[in-house]
C-alpha cells in the first residue's frame, strides 16, 4: 500500500512537472508577448526592453525555467496584471468560494444521484426506474445557461424568494448560494445517477448476485451487501471527476450569478490576458485534477481487494 | 425403503426471445429420493439448468415458470410467498454454480461468504458456522484449511474455489444440491479432486443432488439415475448402468457414442526442411514472468500436431508466438528453412497469409454486423484482390467447403448456431489459402456432438488440401481422435513429444501419465478407480 501511494505520488509530480513545461513553452517563450501583456500595448520599445532586462527575461531559458519553477513551487505567481497585487492575494480566496459552491453541491449530489441510480439499477426496466431514467435524461439535457435563467425567473421574479445575484459583498450568505448550488445539481446529478444505474444493473446480473440470492438471503442483504459494494466502483470514480468538473466548468453559473469564485476568476483572466493569473490558475488546476485522481486511485485499491493484492 | 423428497410435475417454462415467450422447458416430471444422485444430462439448450434451478424457485432474468408443480418435502415450491421460499433457499437446497470464480462475490473473503448463510438463517451463531467451514475446507483437502478462509475468492485457484464453492453449499447441511456443471470450466487434473470431494461430502452428508452436466462420463462417476434431456424435453431415464449398458434412444446412443472418432494417421512425409521449426524460443508477457520456457519443436507438412497441456502451460502464448501477435524474446521460427521476422508487424502478407489461426470462441471472433459474405470475403479482397462475382463465387464455394448452404451468404452470424459459427471461422481461415492452420482449442466451446462434427470436417478438410494442423487443447479425447503428433506441455515447457502411437502408449512421463489417467471415463466405477489407484501409489 505504501508504495502504491508513494508510486502515484511520484505519477503527480511527474505529470505537473510535465505540464509546468508545456505551460511554460506556450506563455513564457515570447518574451516581448509577455511584456505587451503586462506593460499594455501602448508602452514603448524601450520600456519594454527595460522591463524584461531588470525582470531577467534575457537569461537563458533554462535558467528562466528554472526560477519561474522555482516561484512556483514556493507559492510566489506573480503579480496580477488587472488587479495590480500578488496573484496568491486574488487566487486563494476565490478558490475558497468555489470550494464552498462544490462543497454544497457534493453534499446533494452525492446522496441523491447514488440512491436514484441504485434504486433505478436494482430492478431494471421497472416503472421506478423509467421515471427516474426520464427525469435524470431531461434534466441533464437542459444546459446550465437555460437552467440558470429559468430558476432565476421562478425563485428571484415569480416567487421573490431569493436573491439574483451570489457576489457576497456584504459577507457570506446562505441565500445567495442556493441558486448556484441547484443549478449545477441539477445539471450534474442526472450524469451521475445514470452511471451509477448502469454499474448497479451490470452488478445485479453476475452470479455473485445470483449465489446470494439462491443462498436465501433477504433481498436488502443481498443489495447492500453484495450488489452495492461491487458496483460503487465505478460511480466513485465518476464522482471524482466531478471535482475537477466543479472547479472549472462551473464558468457560466459563477459569471451569471456574479459568483466570485474560481471559474469566473479563470475566465476573467483569459479575457483580459493576465498572463501570470492564467499560469497560476492553470496550475492549480493541474494540482487538484491529478490530486483527485491519487485519491481515487487509492480508494479504488480499499474498495477493490483484487487490486489492493496483486 | 427410501423416503421421497422432490417431486416435480409437469414443469413448464418459457423464456423470451425475439419479442415472444417460448417454451424451453416442456412438461418434465422428475422425482429424487433422500440421499440419491440425479444426473440431467443433454447439451446446451436442453434446458437442464433451467430445470435444476427451478426447483429453488428460481428463474433467471427473461424465463417464467408457465406450468407445473414442484413438491420438496412436503412444500408446495411454485406457491410459495418470496419470504417462505428465502426460507428453503440455502437452508434446504443449495446451489453450485459452473463458475466458482464468477458466482463468489469478489470484495468478500471466503468465510464470510461461507459463514453468511447459516448466521443470515439463525442457524448457526458465527464461530460455530466459522468452525463447521474450516472442518469442511479439510474434509475437502483444501490446503491450510484453518486459513484458506481468510482469503478472497482470486487468491485461491479454480479448482480450490470450485471446493470451496462445495463447502458453501454444505453450510447449513442441505437436503439437496443443485450441482451446475460444477467442473466443466476446470482441467481434467482438478476436474478429478473436484469430483471426489462431491463425491465424498454427498455421501457422508447423505445428501440429495441433482447433477447437471453435458458430460456424460462425468455424470456417471457420481449419479444413481440420469435423465437425459434434449429441447426441453425427456428423452429417456434409467438408471446409471442400464442406461450405459442398454440405451434406449438413439440420441443417448449418440451421446455414449461421442469420443470415439478418430482419424487416420497421416503417413510422414520427409522433406528437407520441416515446414515450421521452432527452436529454443522463449517469452514472457510484458517482459515478466516467463511463459515459454525454451521450446524446439517441428512441424511436419501436411501433419497434426496436437499441442496439450492445462491452463497456464503456455499453449495458447506458443500460437500467439508462432503468429507473432507475441513477438518472443528470444529463439527464432524458421517457416520452410527461412526464418520469420518475430513480430508479425515485419512478416509479408505473404507470410501471414499461409498460417491462419482458428479461436476458441466463435461467438466473440465474428464480427456480429458482418454478412458471411463479407466475414468470408474480406480475406478474398485483402490477400488475393478479389472482389465482384469472382469473389461471391469463391465465397460460395468455401461455403460448400464447409458444409453449409451456399444461401448462408446473406446471414449475419448471430442467426447460426455455435457449430456453424465455428464452421465459418474455419471458412474464413481458409480464404486465404494457408499452408498451416493454427487451431487454439476450436471445440472447447461446443457441444460435444457439435465438436465432434468440427473435428471430421477439419479431418477431411486435411486430406483434401492438405492442410497442416497446430491443435492447441486441453482435452486428451480431441487430442486421441485428431493427433499425428503429440506435444504435453507443463509451465511453460514440453514434457513430452512425440507421434501419437509412442506418447498414448505406455510408459508415459510421469505428468502424461496424470493427464491421461485424469480424463473420465464412461463407466461408473472409473472414478474411485483411480482414486484408488493413486492412493496405494501414494501410501
Amino acid at each position: 500500500m505504501a508504495i502504491l501511494i508513494t508510486k502515484r505520488l511520484l505519477m503527480m509530480l511527474l505529470t505537473m512537472f510535465a505540464v509546468s513545461l508545456i505551460l511554460f513553452l506556450l506563455l513564457e517563450i515570447d518574451v516581448d508577448t509577455i511584456a505587451i501583456k503586462v506593460l499594455g500595448q501602448f508602452s514603448t520599445e524601450e520600456q519594454r526592453y527595460l522591463w524584461l532586462e531588470r525582470n531577467g527575461y534575457y537569461e537563458p531559458v533554462y535558467k528562466r525555467y528554472i526560477i519561474w519553477l522555482g516561484n512556483f513551487i514556493t507559492g510566489d505567481f506573480g503579480t496580477s496584471t488587472i488587479y495590480k497585487i500578488p496573484v496568491a492575494e486574488v487566487l486563494w480566496p476565490r478558490l475558497w468560494n468555489t470550494t464552498i459552491l462544490a462543497f454544497w453541491v457534493f453534499v446533494f449530489l452525492v446522496p441523491v444521484s447514488l440512491v436514484l441510480g441504485i434504486l433505478s439499477g436494482m430492478r431494471e426496466g421497472s416503472k421506478l426506474d423509467r421515471t427516474i431514467s426520464v427525469v435524470s435524461i431531461l434534466t441533464t439535457s437542459v444546459p446550465e445557461f437555460a437552467s440558470t435563467v429559468f430558476f432565476s425567473g421562478l425563485f428571484v421574479f415569480s416567487l421573490q424568494w431569493l436573491p439574483g445575484t451570489s457576489s457576497m459583498f456584504e459577507g457570506f450568505d446562505w441565500k445567495q448560494l442556493v441558486l448556484p448550488v441547484l443549478v449545477l445539481l441539477v445539471y450534474d446529478f442526472g450524469y451521475v445517477t445514470r452511471m451509477t444505474r448502469a454499474s448497479m444493473a451490470e452488478v445485479m446480473t453476475t452470479h455473485y448476485v445470483r449465489t446470494a440470492v439462491l443462498k436465501g438471503l433477504p433481498y436488502k442483504r443481498v443489495i447492500l451487501k453484495h450488489a452495492l459494494r461491487n458496483a460503487l466502483i465505478a460511480p466513485f470514480t465518476v464522482l471524482m471527476l466531478q471535482i475537477n468538473w466543479l472547479l472549472s466548468g462551473v464558468i457560466v453559473v459563477e459569471f451569471f450569478y456574479a459568483y466570485k469564485g474560481f471559474g469566473a476568476l479563470l475566465l476573467e483572466a483569459a479575457l483580459r490576458q493576465d498572463i501570470y493569473m492564467i499560469e497560476a490558475c492553470t496550475m492549480v488546476a493541474v494540482f487538484v485534477v491529478v490530486m483527485t485522481q491519487v485519491f481515487s486511485d487509492i480508494a479504488y485499491t480499499l474498495l477493490n481487494p483484487r487490486i489492493r493484492f496483486s | 425403503m427410501s423416503e421421497r423428497l422432490l417431486t416435480v410435475k409437469n414443469l413448464q417454462i418459457e423464456g423470451f426471445a425475439d419479442d415472444a415467450w417460448k417454451p424451453i422447458v416442456n412438461g418434465i416430471d422428475l422425482h429424487l429420493d433422500r440421499g440419491e444422485v440425479l444426473g440431467l444430462i443433454g447439451e446446451s439448450g436442453a434446458g437442464k439448468s433451467t430445470i435444476g434451478i427451478a426447483t429453488m424457485g428460481y428463474t433467471r432474468p427473461g424465463c417464467r415458470i408457465v406450468g407445473g408443480s414442484i413438491d420438496f418435502d412436503g412444500v408446495p415450491i411454485l406457491t410459495q410467498t418470496a419470504e417462505q421460499i428465502r426460507e428453503v433457499r440455502g437452508v434446504k437446497i443449495s446451489y453450485v454454480a459452473q463458475s466458482a470464480a464468477a458466482s463468489f462475490n469478489p470484495a468478500h473473503k471466503l468465510i464470510e461468504q461461507y459463514t453468511e448463510t447459516p448466521v443470515q438463517h439463525g442457524v448457526l451463531k458465527y464461530q460455530q458456522a466459522a468452525q463447521n467451514a474450516r472442518m469442511i475446507y479439510a474434509r475437502l483437502e483444501l490446503p491450510d484449511p484453518d486459513k484458506i478462509g481468510n482469503r478472497y475468492p482470486h487468491q485461491v485457484s479454480g479448482g480450490q474455489l470450485q471446493r470451496a464453492m462445495v463447502a458453501m453449499a454444505m453450510s447449513c447441511e442441505p437436503d439437496m444440491i443443485i450441482f451446475d456443471e460444477p467442473t466443466t470450466a476446470l482441467d481434467v487434473t482438478t476436474q478429478i479432486e473436484v469430483l471426489a470431494a462431491i463425491k465424498d461430502v454427498v455421501k457422508q452428508f447423505n445428501t440429495a443432488a441433482i447433477y447437471i452436466t453435458h458430460d456424460l462420463a462425468v455424470v456417471v462417476q457420481l449419479a444413481d439415475r440420469i435423465m437425459v434431456l434434449r429441447y426441453g424435453d425427456l428423452v429417456e431415464e434409467s438408471d446409471t448402468r442400464s442406461m450405459l449398458e442398454s440405451p434406449k434412444e438413439e440420441y443417448t446412443r449418440k451421446l455414449l457414442a461421442v469420443r470415439t472418432f478418430a482419424k487416420n494417421p497421416e503417413p510422414e512425409t520427409k522433406e528437407e526442411h520441416s515446414l515450421i521449426e521452432v527452436s529454443d524460443l522463449h517469452a514472457a508477457y510484458g517482459g515478466g514472468i516467463k511463459v515459454l520456457d525454451d521450446i524446439n519443436l517441428s512441424i511436419e507438412r501436411c501433419r497434426t500436431v496436437a499441442v496439450v497441456g492445462e491452463s497456464g502451460s503456455g499453449k495458447s502464448t506458443l500460437a500467439r508466438a508462432m503468429t507473432g501477435l507475441l513477438p518472443p524474446m528470444q529463439g527464432s521460427i524458421k517457416y520452410q528453412g527461412e526464418e520469420l521476422p518475430r513480430s508479425f508487424k515485419n512478416r509479408t502478407k505473404d507470410q501471414l497469409r499461409q498460417i491462419q489461426m482458428i479461436y476458441q470462441m466463435p461467438d466473440v471472433a465474428l464480427n456480429p454486423r458482418q454478412k458471411l459474405r463479407e466475414t468470408i470475403g474480406r480475406p478474398l479482397g485483402f490477400y488475393f484482390q478479389m472482389d465482384g462475382a469472382e469473389r461471391e463465387q469463391r465465397v460460395k464455394e468455401l461455403l460448400e467447403m464447409i458444409e453449409l448452404p451456399t444461401n448462408y451468404i446473406d446471414r449475419y452470424t448471430p442467426e447460426l448456431s455455435g457449430g456453424q459459427k465455428q464452421r465459418v471461422c474455419i471458412a474464413r481461415a481458409l480464404a486465404a489459402k494457408p499452408v498451416v492452420i493454427i487451431c487454439d482449442e476450436v471445440t472447447s466451446a461446443l457441444d460435444q456432438l457439435v465438436a465432434e462434427e468440427i473435428l471430421k470436417l477439419l479431418d477431411r478438410l486435411q486430406k483434401e488440401l492438405n492442410m497442416t494442423y497446430l491443435f492447441i487443447t486441453h482435452d486428451l479425447a480431441t487430442v486421441k481422435a485428431i493427433a499425428d503428433e503429440i506435444v504435453v506441455m507443463l509451465k511453460g515447457r514440453i514434457v513430452e513429444h512425440g507421434p501419437k502411437e509412442e506418447v498414448l502408449v505406455p510408459p508415459h512421463h510421469e505428468y502424461t501419465e496424470l493427464l491421461l489417467s485424469s480424463v473420465p471415463e464412461m463407466h461408473p466405477d472409473w472414478l474411485d478407480d483411480v482414486l484408488a489407484s493413486r492412493s496405494a501409489v501414494s501410501a
